[in-house]
């Protein structure tokens, strides 16, 4: 390895999903009906040599740092981060696998835009310039436009498609206009630099206007942008739709992975470049605490488990969002890995919940109500164990690693003197427990007589994704991490 | 009648103006075609911008951000006119108040 360049070694990861991408398009290309068989394998194989090569990069000594003329840098955090998406990925892939083969939907490209969209994830984490970062973000947003749309002759998968498109590039036109506006002021797209005009000129006045107002005109704008991708309300119209109709695995995905990383560029911003004193700690915590609460009180009055989950994904970023509004104040990596820890934990719980309703939901996504899991409980055990950890930790209750996901992100809040924040935030967490709980109560009910849920397989994989799932949502707390 | 030189600033404020009638349009039209045309307008807004910046501060990188964005807006036209041709096989209609089965 030492012979190569920095940069070949640095970025293993991407290569090996980009290579993946190509390798699966010529196998769907080449291979006849029986042959599909391997694609799903193709894909883990291609991810799982990724998520080696992020490994091999976190136990190395001293990470390389910046690279490619400083467009992207390779640090703990983006290391971190591009696991979390390869994981998702992965996570997908495996729930996939099962749930395309029951809807007679298998084809390669599938794989291939999963793997693609990856690819744009460690682009867009890695970031070091807004050049690269909106090259990353709309590599992953094509290539989901055209995964919650990818079962096209169902009505709400492509409807789903459309409302993501829609608003995913609307919102890319606020990103990239607040990008203009602050490469216009600063005269540089990249984050250090910008952090150093920022510094210097924040409260000066030079050749006669004042940029201070221009810099929170365009961070307003990148506010507004990336809030659209991570669904923080006012922003989130779309979020409950496209995760409710776009099929589960997908879901599964979109909430996760694209999610991530989003919210990862989205952390690494306000800390690195804006973590300095100005009017955005303010509207940070507006966001924070309208995103918490609105995101609970709708899901409160959900009766299906797929829009309860969309409406909790709304919330949990929310939370995640109190961590970044005590970002000034504390120290940018501290506040990095919390968010990177959340981001982790959620990744499990959350693809977890989504692979379940893949799951239980049977033939054609027609089961997805709380009452069609009555008892459900009682006649598949395991199953029902899984869904209830799930659960136990997306409300965060105290042995797993929701709770202590939640604990890292309003400590911050804690250490900021931001009282009333946290305040807030734990009270959500009590509202949330409420609907939590309650879709545990509807597995243990008294099952009905004819109700057998025996039709529905769990095969390796799925067996596989689910054990991966249910362990990292019951240990991840426990375990000590090198970032 | 005394001539004015068109100044950056002109620029500027044609294209904040163009990226609001964007905004406008994709908020208020129902065809989806229109939304779409909206939605380049905006993107193309932003490019002036970026390309007056760019000669402002006498520096490539705008330029070369134009570029990305002309050859990424013209990738995300493609998807956006597949989903509009799906949906269209699917309700024959692209009236945007015609899409709702995913309400609550």
């Amino acid at each position: 390895m030492t012979c190569l360049p920095l940069e070949l070694t640095a970025l293993l990861p991407l290569w090996f999903v980009v290579a993946g991408v190509v390798v699966l398009l010529l196998l769907e290309m080449f291979s006849k009906e029986e042959g599909r068989k391997v694609l799903p394998i193709v894909a883990l194989t291609f991810l799982v040599l990724a998520l080696g090569a992020d490994f091999s990069l976190l136990s190395r000594q001293g990470m390389p740092g910046a690279l490619f003329n400083r467009s992207v840098v390779i640090d703990l955090y983006s290391v971190t981060l591009q696991a979390i998406c390869l994981l998702s990925a992965l996570l997908t892939v495996l729930f996939s696998s099962a749930y395309l083969k029951r809807e007679k939907a298998v084809t390669g490209e599938y794989y291939a835009l999963i793997l693609l969209a990856a690819a744009g994830m460690i682009v867009l984490v890695s970031a070091s310039e807004f050049l690269t970062l909106f090259v990353g973000l709309e590599l992953m947003s094509i290539a989901g436009y055209i995964l919650a749309g990818y079962l096209r002759i169902k009505e709400r998968s492509t409807e789903a498609a459309l409302k993501y498109f829609l608003n995913g590039v609307f919102s890319s036109a606020f990103l990239l206009y607040g990008i203009a506006i602050l490469y216009g002021v600063s005269g540089t797209t990249h984050f250090p630099d910008l952090r150093l005009f920022l510094e210097k000129n924040m409260n000066a006045s030079v050749m006669g206007f004042n940029p201070a107002v221009f810099v929170q005109l365009g961070a307003a704008l990148l506010l507004a942008g990336l809030g659209f991708k991570v669904a923080l309300v006012p922003f989130h119209g779309w979020a409950p739709d496209v995760y409710d109709g776009s099929i589960a695995p997908v879901s599964a995905f979109l909430s996760t992975g694209v999610k991530a990383a989003a919210f990862g560029i989205f952390a690494r911003l306000f800390t690195e470049v804006f973590g300095i004193p100005g009017s955005w700690t303010a509207a940070l915590c507006v966001l924070a605490v309208l995103t918490m609460t609105l995101g609970n009180l709708s899901a409160l009055g959900q009766s299906n488990l797929k829009r309860l989950l969309a409406y909790s994904s709304v919330a949990h970023a929310g939370y995640l969002a109190v961590g970044l509004a005590a970002a000034v104040g504390n120290p940018a990596d501290s506040v990095e890995r919390a968010v990177a820890f959340y981001l982790l934990v959620y990744t499990f719980m959350t693809a977890g919940t989504f692979g379940w309703i893949a799951w239980a939901s049977g033939e054609g996504e027609s089961q997805t109500n709380f009452e069609d899991y009555r008892g459900l409980g009682y006649r598949r055990p395991w199953m029902g164990v899984a869904l209830a950890i799930f659960m136990f930790s997306l409300a965060g209750m105290t042995p797993t690693a929701g709770f202590f996901g939640k604990y890292f992100l309003f400590k911050l809040a804690m250490d900021n003197g931001m009282i009333w924040l946290t305040v807030v935030a734990v009270l959500n967490s009590f509202i949330s427990a409420y609907y939590y709980l309650g879709v545990i109560a509807i597995l243990y009910l008294k099952p009905e007589e004819n109700r057998s849920f025996a039709s529905l397989p769990v095969s390796v994989g799925l067996f596989f994704a689910f054990f991966l799932c249910v362990l990292g949502t019951l240990v991840t707390g426990f375990l000590k991490f090198p970032f | 009648m005394e001539l004015y030189p068109i100044t950056p600033n002109h620029y500027l404020a044609l294209s904040a103006v163009l990226f609001t009638i964007g905004i406008a349009g994709v908020l208020t039209r129902k065809n989806v075609f229109m939304t779409l045309m909206s939605l380049e307008l905006m993107l193309n807004a932003v490019n002036l911008s970026f390309i007056t910046f760019a000669k402002v501060n006498s520096d490539l990188t705008g330029h070369v951000f134009v570029l990305f964005v002309v050859s990424i807006a013209a990738a995300e036209a493609c998807v956006g006119l597949a989903i509009v041709i799906a949906l269209f096989r699917l309700k024959e209609t692209v009236n945007l108040d015609m899409f709702k089965s995913l309400k609550n």
